[in-house]
């Protein structure tokens, strides 16, 4: 009954707004002032408005201070947030983007999936709104927002990846404790045999990664043996993920799993637990889970840099979200989104600073100071980690695949790397997973 | 005389009142069967002639039949339909073998047979997602079947991660909801078989198995037909485990008719590919409900 109830007031509401807008849009949408200038106008003149924020990135209890904060400072723009799962991020958007020209305002952007966002219709064009965005932000999450020389969303967050390690195990082995030094980077060569002696002294895994299956965290091994990021061309739809070097990567993958080094049938959710739960000697992962591992008094660990193959250039995971805009926002809605998207990412270092905990660093360059003074890395166990990120962002940061195709790129890749975790010959899967790529994109062409 | 009073005017009046009421009754189903059934197959059918870049939001272009060309020769979209019809080829007479003897089991006069019966009822009661979940967790490879197995000196096995035994993983769980679920109709339907059949049988020196073959079986017929379809129907379009478990795979063993439409309707917004598939699975499940009311219906017409 109260969920009843609750649903007809808000749809009330909502109708009541759509009102309002439409007859402030008939009073003042001959204003000149809106047009042409960097700060974007805000709703504050216009009278209330509300905006629907779909998000995958944060919880909303999480995201609920930024939301709050923004609320303060702009009385009469009202952000409503549905967190939507990652897994279902995509259909949500296609259905809601596709089907009700008005239901999803801004949303946020899995920065691979800028291109065939922007292919799709998905995306506003902001290089208008924001045109000294460079100084505000990263170089790669400037050059993940652009699309050619669009800038079609607003980056607000980016990441790296470190590798932690359980100092107990790794003693119990005799295992010298690697250096949190990036020129110390051990190789994936020795990380896999110290992780064997590891296993064999009593832990229960010996390397696990975070993201199990997910290109993300899996492209900088290809890349560090040479392979490349899957893709080559013009617009990057030829696949190339069958060559020496991604063979090379994945047949080490799939070893990992085939000597029971690392777990199968393990969801990505699930890994974090497993280091945390001190059975892990090796955790490859984001920094993000540092105040799950921080908060386990007994869990003694370090971290080290993402390890790389011998004799290959060291490559680590980057990137994380920006904010699109739905197009097919009026102009009253598109005002109150661009100053949101500009609370998010530029004004005074962007969303961080009203975040209690951090768990990625913002694209924002004076928000990312917050990022690196975060009092989790303050822990002892952490010691070396926040200039070994600063060094991974500024030199081994690698995005992901950049093509109109990643959508259809992503899904065939996470089910050749779970058909490698599960035995399956990385050179098989890899070329079925070509033969697919060719069939996927085909529409491309 | 009947002839003379059916077609006076009173009686054509009645009539006339009986088709109305007849009308006005029937109105709200057949509203719900355009609106649920006619019109999404229409809009699939549409929608499966027409071809744009997914999820872009400019209309879509009118191509004919050439999603279906891309279709037909796709590779993968053949493993999907022989991976469907392996799956569905064995879960059906599986699950119906099963809910038969158990409900033929069932009543005869054991001991708490109430009891037996809610507990195998049971699992149909839990959310597939539920059930899902549960048999993934149980079936992984470090999971509690594997450690039962381990403890008694076996193999363990990988069962949802393996290529090789991710159907019979499949239809386990499939077969754990669906037992208990089609079971408590044949028990319906065995209960609604008179007693005099069994009397005379006995009479006549029949023993158990002539009497379940002669008696039982042609009895069951309709109730039979009708698990058989529904189970059909159910088990063609099986998403919920594959989705949340499997994903398709491994090697693409689990990606099913439905779960493949599902991933290029919504994970690869491509609704039209997605559509086309769509009445391929449609006219499938036609063609074998059809195939199965040949079996089982046609002699019905002979009682």
């Amino acid at each position: 009954m109260a969920i009843h109830n609750g649903v007809t007031r808000r749809f009330a509401f909502r109708a009541g707004l759509v009102a309002l807008s439409l007859a402030l849009a008939a009073c003042g949408s001959s204003d000149p002032a809106a047009e042409g200038e960097s700060d974007p106008p805000a709703g504050d003149s216009s009278g209330p408005i509300t905006i629907t924020y779909a998000g995958a990135a944060y919880a909303a209890d999480q995201i609920q201070p930024v939301l709050d904060a923004f609320m303060d400072a702009h009385p009469d723009i009202t952000v409503e947030y549905e967190s939507v799962p990652f897994e279902d991020f995509n259909s949500v958007l296609a259905a809601r983007l596709s089907n009700a020209s008005d239901a999803i305002d801004v949303f946020d952007v899995d920065m691979p999936r800028t291109d065939a966002y922007m292919a799709r219709g998905w995306l506003a064009d902001l290089t208008q709104t924001f045109p000294d965005l460079a100084e505000s932000v990263d170089p790669g999450s400037l050059e993940a927002a652009t699309v050619g020389d669009q800038l079609v969303t607003m980056p607000y967050q980016t990441s790296t990846n470190i590798m932690y390690y359980n100092a107990s195990l790794l003693e119990a082995a005799g295992v010298p404790l690697p250096s949190a030094d990036p020129a110390e980077r051990l190789t994936w060569e020795e990380v896999t045999e110290q992780a064997r002696a590891a296993q064999e002294a009593g832990a229960q895994y010996g390397i696990v990664f975070d993201q199990i299956d997910r290109y993300y965290q899996l492209e900088p091994l290809a890349i560090s043996t040479g392979g490349g990021p899957g893709a080559t061309g013009e617009s990057n739809l030829e696949p190339d993920v069958t060559n020496e070097g991604w063979i090379k990567a994945f047949d080490w993958y799939g070893s990992l799993f085939a000597d029971g080094l690392s777990p199968r049938g393990v969801a990505v959710a699930e890994t974090p637990e497993m280091f945390a739960a001190g059975q892990t000697a090796f955790y490859v992962g984001g920094p993000w889970w540092g105040s799950m591992f921080v908060d386990n008094a007994d869990l003694q660990f370090g971290v080290a840099p993402f390890p790389a193959f011998e004799g290959g250039e060291p490559a680590t995971p980057t990137g994380g979200w920006s904010l699109g805009m739905n197009p097919k926002a009026d102009e009253e809605t598109a005002a109150a989104v661009a100053t949101f998207m500009k609370f998010m990412g530029v004004d005074d270092g962007g969303y961080a600073q009203y975040l209690t905990a951090l768990a990625v660093p913002p694209s924002n360059l004076e928000g990312s100071g917050k990022f690196y003074d975060s009092e989790v890395f303050t822990d002892s166990r952490f010691a070396g980690v926040v200039d070994l990120m600063k060094d991974e962002l500024a030199n081994t940061a690698t995005l992901r695949l950049q093509t109109v195709g990643y959508v259809e790129f992503e899904d065939v890749m996470t089910k050749a790397f779970s058909d490698i975790i599960n035995g399956t010959d990385a050179a098989d899967a890899l070329k079925t997973a070509e033969a697919d790529l060719v069939e996927a994109w085909a529409k491309f062409q | 005389m009947s002839t003379m009073s059916s077609t006076g005017p009173r009686a054509r009046t009645r009539r006339h009142r009986n088709a109305l009421a007849a009308v006005a009754f029937l109105a709200p189903t057949l509203a719900l069967i355009i609106v649920l059934r006619i019109m999404p197959t229409a809009t699939a059918a549409g929608d499966a002639m027409r071809s744009g870049l997914p999820g872009s939001l400019a209309p879509p272009e009118f191509v004919g039949l050439e999603v279906f060309g891309r279709l037909f020769q796709s590779e993968s979209f053949w493993q999907s339909v022989r991976q469907t019809l392996v799956f569905n080829l064995l879960v059906n007479p599986l699950q119906i073998l099963i809910a038969l003897l158990l409900a033929v089991l069932l009543t005869r006069n054991l001991p708490a047979s109430g009891l037996w019966r809610t507990l195998i009822f049971l699992p149909s009661a839990v959310p597939l997602a539920g059930s899902t979940i549960i048999w993934g967790i149980g079936l992984r490879p470090e999971g509690p079947v594997n450690g039962l197995l381990d403890l008694a000196g076996m193999t363990t096995q990988p069962c949802f991660t393996s290529p090789d035994q991710v159907i019979a993983s499949m239809i386990i769980l499939a077969s754990w909801i669906g037992v208990g679920y089609w079971m408590v109709f044949l028990i319906a339907g065995l209960k609604d078989i008179s007693p005099v059949y069994y009397e005379a049988a006995c009479i006549d020196g029949a023993g158990p198995l002539r009497t379940f073959f002669s008696i039982t079986l042609p009895m069951l017929r309709r109730p039979l037909l009708f698990v058989l379809v529904a189970d059909t129907v159910a088990n063609f379009v099986l998403f919920a485990p594959v989705h949340i478990l499997t994903g398709g795979g491994p090697e693409k063993q689990s990606n099913f008719l439905m779960y493949d439409i599902y991933n290029r309707g919504y994970q690869l917004s491509d609704p039209y590919t997605s559509s086309a598939e769509l009445l391929v699975l449609l006219a499938l499940m036609i063609v074998i409900v059809i195939v199965q009311f040949r079996l089982l219906g046609s002699s019905d017409a002979g009682e």
